[in-house]
């Protein structure tokens, strides 16, 4: 079967048939009137066609009849034989088109159909049976026998598409679908059709092809899962690059140093933490070449030397004694741990991780110098009480009375001494630890001074020290653990008591200011050295003078009443004249919070 | 043969200490000076040139490292011998001073009077 909807013969053949309809009428017109002419009028007709052509009547009469017999049947063969070539013509022409067209279709991979929805006949090209293989017998001749063919998952959809295509007023059919082959293969397909409701009334014929579109289809499949494939690939990439990056900054940005070097040493890489710790910046003509050049100089000799070792034998490596300058002056001590890094079994790379322990190391010093002059002072007492208890028993036959008293009393002092001392060694640690007990009640800061004014009245007769007192009348309890405000008020009364000289004077106020108390203990003792005053509150530190005036103090009590006022939200200051006298100015509220213990602070 | 007792120098900044050592070292039979604290001890010692020096590390002012290597410095008192007083701790703190000859150390805790008198006998004796 041929589609005849090309056009261009379409046009060809309602072209011929208007020719010939035109040429018919027009013979016949003239030539019937000149018959009836010659019937109805003869005398007029053979008058005025002898006159014309100047004939006698019987030449006329047989020209005429010449022309009836001869020229009308020549006439008319003649436009037949001239009409009829045209025919073959176009059916030529429709015969190149069908065969142009059936090689078209053949090279397209479609077989045509034609199908009626009334009566659900099917009729199928045997360029379709081509394509699909069915055979003459088994070629689909009805809508259930076509259905057959298509792949069971899709035949409910397919037929559902198809009757709803032909029973609505849809013109254009189109489904896609997987099809049975004859030979039991599956090819993906698509059916194209043009829905004919006019040309035969009460009938509904469709018009169609298959097209074979399984190639396509693989190549659709596969390009789906190449794209994917590569989507996959590429979010890969992007993640290792996301997770690169992330790792470079996390690096970059770590507060410890991080260098990585090649197997000798060289830098590849430092982050900003390194260039920080040696005082350096990257392009700088100072900037370090290699990880020994911060440290070659200032680092003990054998310490530079075993790095070096490190790196020749290419395990790891740590040492926290490493020692550099940064800014020209500043010394800072280092922390270095070496790690290689191996490829195949070689060391390729060195990652070093450097941590500035300048400060660490110095609160190890300070540790050392505390428990070292902390022993130190234990054992002054301690030998004391060993060698006078050594006197009293070696001289025990010999010695007066006089003399035992004496020793006995060294002995006394010097035990109260460890006392005091274990004490404030206890406090510090207490407060260092922040498990200073804090068991708050209400007191009166000038009750608590009273109460020590009675208790060291003896050394104050024995230096005819005369003491004045300020006590505001309208002083506020104050909410304070009474164990810390005994040690404030205690260390700095000592104090002033300690370092006045014979007839000295001391003055004490205790008054309100707002919702705290301040207080001050004056004394005109030796005053503190101008150059040692910035370090007065530090543990265990005491001024020249103060070491010479009395020899068992253990420069911890100012220490200990700055933590604990500090602690509390208060403050504490002083005004000093060395050889005048000194004066502590100390304010706390009246309701402290709970102190916090030092790490927090 | 000089008859005269040998005299000891006594550098404690600790007085009852102090005084505990000058009365054993008396009984034992030495001319006994003494000094509250480096500067005074150095000044003494180069008055009086004793036969020994007993020497207490941890002093204000001038400490004992420091008051020894002083008295090492000066020609007068370069070779006389010296007890340095120590406390365990301080080992780190007197490692300066093991480069000086003719030093001992006692620390104070571990010995008794009568050892100290029996180190100056065998020291000054020789």
């Amino acid at each position: 079967m041929i589609m005849t909807h090309t056009s261009d013969v379409a046009e060809h053949i309602s072209s011929v048939s208007t020719i010939r309809v035109f040429s018919m009428l027009f013979i016949s017109f003239v030539a019937g009137v000149t018959l009836c002419a010659y019937i109805f009028f003869p005398d007029t007709y053979i008058r005025i066609y002898t006159k014309v052509f100047d004939l006698s009547f019987g030449t006329g009469f047989i020209t005429l009849l010449f022309f009836f017999a001869v020229g009308v049947p020549l006439i008319l063969n003649i436009y037949l034989y001239v009409s009829g070539r045209t025919s073959r013509a176009v059916i030529m022409r429709l015969k190149e088109t069908r065969d142009r067209y059936a090689r078209a279709l053949e090279g397209s991979g479609s077989g045509t159909w034609e199908r009626d929805a009334k009566t659900g006949n099917i009729y199928v090209s045997a360029r379709w049976d081509a394509l699909f293989k069915y055979g003459d017998d088994r070629v689909p001749r009805t809508e259930d026998m076509w259905i057959e063919t298509i792949f069971p998952e899709d035949r409910t959809a397919t037929r559902n598409t198809y009757h709803h295509a032909i029973e609505s007023d849809m013109r254009f059919y189109r489904s896609s679908y997987r099809m049975l082959t004859g030979t039991g293969a599956v090819r993906y397909v698509i059916d194209e059709g043009i829905v004919d409701r006019h040309t035969n009334p009460g009938h509904v014929i469709v018009y169609g092809s298959t097209r074979d579109v399984t190639p396509m289809h693989d190549a659709e499949e596969l390009l789906k899962k190449r794209t994917e494939e590569l989507r996959a690939a590429n979010d890969r990439v992007h993640k290792e690059m996301l997770n690169t990056r992330k790792f470079a900054l996390a690096v970059a940005a770590a507060g410890d140093a991080i260098v990585i070097t090649t197997a000798d040493g060289s830098i590849l890489y430092g982050n900003a933490a390194w260039y920080t710790l040696t005082g350096t910046r990257k392009g700088d003509a100072g900037e370090p070449i290699t990880i020994f050049d911060p440290f070659e100089e200032h680092s003990p000799p054998e310490e530079v030397r075993a790095m070096r070792m490190a790196f020749c034998s290419g395990g790891r490596y740590a040492t926290d004694s490493l020692r550099g300058m940064r800014h020209e002056h500043e010394s800072y001590d280092v922390e270095l741990s070496l790690f290689p890094v191996e490829d195949v079994g070689k060391v390729v790379l060195y990652s070093a991780i450097l941590i500035d322990a300048t400060q660490r190391k110095a609160i190890d010093k300070a540790k050392t110098e505390f428990v070292s002059v902390a022993s130190h002072q234990l054992k002054t007492p301690l030998a004391a009480i060993k060698w006078y208890v050594e006197m009293l028993v070696s001289e025990a036959s010999t010695i007066s009375s006089s003399h035992i008293s004496l020793y006995v009393k060294e002995i006394d002092h010097a035990n109260t001494r460890m006392i005091e001392l274990v004490d404030s060694l206890l406090n510090v640690s207490r407060l260092d630890l922040g498990t200073m007990q804090w068991d708050p009640e209400f007191l009166r800061i000038s009750n608590i001074m009273k109460e020590f004014i009675r208790e060291l009245r003896p050394s104050l007769e024995n230096k005819h020290i005369s003491i004045h007192t300020l006590f505001s009348e309208d002083e506020p309890d104050i909410f304070f653990d009474k164990k810390q405000l005994s040690i404030v008020c205690q260390n700095i009364l000592s104090n002033a008591i300690k370092y006045t000289g014979q007839g000295g004077n001391i003055e004490i106020t205790v008054k309100p200011e707002g919702d705290h108390i301040f207080f001050t203990v004056k004394d005109n003792g030796c005053g503190i050295p101008m150059e040692q005053q910035s370090r007065i509150f530090s543990k265990m530190f005491r001024a020249d003078n103060a070491k010479i005036l009395d020899t068992t103090g253990s420069g911890l009590g100012l220490y200990i009443v700055k933590q604990i006022i500090d602690r509390t939200g208060g403050s504490i200051r002083f005004e000093s004249t060395e050889g005048t006298g000194t004066t502590f100015y100390g304010i706390l509220p009246t309701h402290p919070e709970m102190p916090l213990p030092p790490h927090i602070q | 043969m000089k008859q005269s007792p040998k005299s000891i120098l006594i550098i404690d900044d600790d007085e009852a200490l102090r005084v505990a050592m000058v009365s054993a070292v008396e009984k034992a039979g030495y001319a006994v000076v003494q000094a509250a604290n480096g500067q005074d001890g150095i000044a003494v010692a180069l008055a009086e040139r004793p036969d020994l020096i007993v020497l207490d590390i941890l002093m204000p002012k001038m400490d004992g490292r420091e008051t020894l290597r002083e008295i090492r410095s000066r020609e007068e008192t370069s070779d006389i011998p010296v007890i340095l007083l120590t406390s365990v701790s301080d080992l780190s703190y007197v490692a300066e001073t093991t480069t000086y000859e003719n030093v001992d150390y006692l620390v104070k805790t571990d010995v008794s009077l009568a050892d100290i008198v029996a180190k100056i006998t065998d020291r000054v004796n020789v």
